[in-house]
């Protein structure tokens, strides 16, 4: 207690050698969640430390399948002698950390959590977000498509703890009481003034280093939602409708894009099943299809419908942006649409 | 003997199997095309590609009777339902028979393989290289080749809304050329896609 | 509350309405603003958006046209058999706003089923509004929803009925329903509630804002592939709105964009 009270003042580091001691310690209570490598890298639970790939950067898959998975089960059902039976598969709790997340990461979660709430909120990803403890690590580098600088940069405004790599530590920030709880005073050492301005450093180099790739800057950004609403019309759109193949790999990688189809399942006689959700995207031919008519039939409205559903709708209804500038839609389009070239010719 | 269901797998190369499949569609109240040479003519379509007197050769001098070139069932009669892809989909033939007794429609997968190989999460095998046919190839077979680090080579055959111009062109951007891309194309659906080849090969 | 789970409920009443239209009544027990809808499950089959035709709170009435999975399943089954209601959803007619203005209800083919809550409750209600008009489309007089509440009806109100295409018998108007627009004999202080095809409310209210309706007091039911009824799955999205949670009702002030070009500006509505 007393060495909290200190850090707040003082602030604190860990030793890099020791970040496993620590990890093995958060489990005994928690459910570990953190990037490993198999073939992509993305967030799994983790069994033994070791298997933790500490990254440079984000992870080629986004916090979001931990959240929400691509198939999620809402019900079983059975026909019994009053109708049918129905059984929720609604999940319990799990007290979860997640280790090594990043500034978009956690910003996607809060854009999530703007769509998933509300009036109505969404049961499954609700449950699975509660009791969630968010480690972040500053990236050391960005990968060439990141652009998170426009919306907001590197370190989001809400973190448990925030890991900031000083050269043999880590400096570690706490943003929450959930985090300081994690501050187990034999595995953290008190920081220094230097330390801390090691890590100020840092941090700037690598967002100048966005910054100085993107050139879109945060003043042009607040304005792009007013800007891509005038180009409803604009040539891009048959452009980028000619080039893209609808494959929706762009939806799917994004952490903030939420849409589903629901199914039945059932067996032969139809006297049991299941209700599921199953990812969909916007992109493909189907979404927007009524007994009526299909609403976008042509792939360019398609195409235009993803960019007004991240930049321009989102603002008109939450004043959000739904994109955190993570930059994997462009990392996986088949066809190289760069959103940030996207967006610099709307704005321009 | 009249029948519910009848399966049909492959498709007719000769006369007598041509009226074989019309005696089969009168006799049956849903007629299935099972797997891609029944769906799209599939790999015996492939002998439309070359002349008959080069394809012939392969036999060497003991031809068998091949009288017609090998088309799509649907070229002969009416197909109710085509379970796509070589092998096809044990789901989907289970999923097929269920929609089929308990009255409900049965639903064609207008996506391309792009959906479910992303939505298991693999890494995406057309970036790394490979010539992959995934973005204009059916989906529904639960992307089992690039799961299994095998590029797609287009089974089920393509899908509706599949945007030709925009895969070839990022072939090409990939550094594969026009004829690597027209044999790709051509195997297992030769016959659907006919008109992309040749303006591929005029462009 | 989960809001994924539909309650499981018997249908207690079958009525055929024309050879592709039939009203179910089910023993869901909900109070309903008219024009809402409910999202109804048959089990195995999947779940499809419905809009309320009629209730008294232990019951509702859903008159729903065979066109899909869902739909073409309910038709087959029988009173007593089970199905899932989830609902009701969305916001409904603007009735409240109604009051003591003349009010224009227009419909289109299966689209006077959402509207038939407010045609009651101007029956039950009548002192409220000045005068009321009830015009109503179909393809053929035997395609024509609720006939057998068209007497009724013409006691409380206006009844302009006409058909696409005339039957042996049929002795009323026959044109599409823009061709008795003229035949509204109030135009100033109107209300106007309006439910069809896409392309007939296109027209309709075309001609209407040329006779003079304001596009503000004009309100259209659209429809969408409503998949969770509670906007978050996005299949409804159409211009940042969610049709299933912001609508499905709608001033022609701001459906405007998307009636005007359906393919064009659908997802470009501001």
């Amino acid at each position: 207690m007393k060495l909290v009270k200190m850090v707040t003042i003082m602030g604190i580091k860990i030793a890099k050698n020791k970040v496993n001691e620590f990890l093995e310690r958060v489990k005994q209570e928690y459910v570990l969640y953190a990037p490993v490598e198999n073939g992509v890298t993305k967030f799994e639970k983790i069994g033994d430390p070791a298997d933790i790939c500490i990254l440079p950067n984000r992870t080629d898959i986004s916090l979001k399948p931990i959240f929400f998975p691509p198939e999620q089960e809402f019900f079983r059902w059975s026909k019994d002698t009053e109708g049918y039976h129905i059984e929720d598969l609604l999940e319990n709790e799990e007290k979860k950390v997640i280790f090594g997340v990043r500034g978009c990461d956690i910003r996607s979660l809060e854009i999530l959590d703007t769509y998933m709430s509300g009036e109505f909120a969404d049961p499954y990803y609700t449950q699975r977000r509660k009791n969630t403890v968010l480690i972040g690590l500053t990236c050391s580098y960005p990968r060439e498509s990141c652009f998170c600088t426009a919306f907001g940069g590197m370190v989001p405004n809400h973190y448990d703890l925030w890991f900031t790599d000083i050269g043999s530590y880590y400096y570690v920030d706490v943003g929450s009481e959930k985090g300081k709880k994690l501050i187990f005073g034999d595995i953290f050492e008190n920081a220094t003034k230097e330390d801390e301005m090691k890590k100020n450093r840092k941090i700037k180099k690598v967002e100048d280093e966005i910054e100085r790739r993107t050139r879109i800057d945060l003043c042009e950004i607040k304005r792009c939602s007013q800007e891509i609403k005038k180009k409803a019309d604009d040539d891009i759109w048959r452009e980028l409708g000619e080039i893209c193949v609808s494959c929706g790999r762009c939806n799917f990688i994004c952490p903030t894009c939420h849409c589903f189809d629901v199914r039945d399942i059932t067996n032969l006689e139809g006297s049991e099943g299941e209700r599921i959700r199953v990812w969909d995207s916007c992109h493909l031919y189907e979404y927007a299809k009524t007994s009526a008519e299909n609403f976008r039939k042509e792939r360019h409205a398609r195409v235009r419908y993803r960019i007004y559903d991240k930049f321009v709708f989102p603002v008109m209804r939450y004043g959000v942006y739904a994109c955190t500038g993570c930059g994997r839609c462009t990392d996986v389009c088949h066809a190289n649409i760069n959103l940030r070239d996207v967006l610099r010719r709307l704005i321009s | 003997m009249p029948v519910d269901i009848a399966f049909v797998e492959g498709t007719p190369t000769t006369r007598d199997e041509v009226i074989k499949l019309l005696r089969i569609r009168k006799d049956c109240k849903v007629l299935v095309a099972l797997g891609a040479c029944a769906d799209t003519g599939g790999v015996p379509g492939l002998v439309n590609t070359i002349s008959k007197r080069d394809a012939i050769k392969v036999y060497q001098g003991n031809p068998p009777e091949i009288s017609l070139n090998p088309k799509p069932l649907s070229y002969y009669v009416n197909v109710d339902y085509i379970l796509h892809g070589c092998p096809f989909s044990r789901k989907e033939l289970l999923e097929l028979i269920t929609d089929i007794v308990i009255g409900k429609e049965f639903r064609e997968k207008e996506y391309s393989v792009c959906v479910e190989c992303t939505l298991r999460e693999n890494g995406c095998l057309l970036e790394q290289g490979y010539l992959c046919m995934g973005p204009i190839t059916r989906g529904g077979c639960k992307a089992m080749c690039p799961s299994n680090g095998a590029a797609c080579i287009g089974c089920r055959g393509p899908f509706e809304d599949a945007n030709f111009k925009g895969h070839i062109r990022s072939l090409q951007e990939l550094g594969f050329t026009k004829e690597q891309i027209i044999e790709a194309y051509s195997v297992f659906s030769y016959e659907k896609l006919k008109e992309v080849i040749s303006w591929l090969k005029e462009e | 509350m989960n809001p994924y789970i539909p309650r499981v409920v018997p249908i207690v009443d079958i009525r055929e309405e024309t050879p592709d239209t039939k009203t179910f009544t089910i023993a869901a027990p909900m109070s309903f603003q008219p024009g809402q809808f409910v999202e109804l499950s048959v089990f195995g089959y999947g779940e499809a958006p419905i809009s309320i035709s009629g209730g008294d709170g232990k019951k509702i009435d859903l008159t729903i046209r065979a066109v899909g999975n869902v739909t073409n399943k309910i038709h087959r089954m029988q009173v007593g058999e089970y199905v899932g209601v989830r609902g009701p959803f969305g916001n409904g007619w603007p009735v409240e706003k109604a009051k003591g203005k003349n009010l224009l209800i227009v419909a289109g083919g299966i689209g006077l089923a959402p509207l038939k809550p407010v045609v009651e409750h101007v029956c039950s209600h009548r002192e409220e509004f000045r005068n009321v008009t009830l015009l109503y489309g179909a393809r053929k007089p035997s395609l024509m929803l609720f006939k057998y509440k068209f007497d009724e009806w013409a006691g409380y109100m206006d009844l302009l009925l006409t058909v696409d295409e005339a039957e042996p018998g049929w002795e009323g108007h026959v044109g599409v329903v823009t061709t008795l627009c003229d035949k509204i004999r109030h135009v100033a202080d109107t209300i106007t509630l309006m439910c069809g095809p896409p392309i007939m409310m296109k027209y309709t209210s075309m001609v209407l804002l040329e006779l003079g309706f304001p596009p503000s007091e004009m309100y259209l039911s659209l429809e969408r592939n409503m998949k969770c009824g509670i906007g978050i799955c996005g299949h409804c999205a159409v211009g940042g709105v969610y049709v299933c949670r912001d609508g499905p009702v709608f001033s022609l002030n701001k459906a405007f964009r998307f009636i005007e070009k359906p393919h064009e500006v659908q997802g470009v509505l501001d």
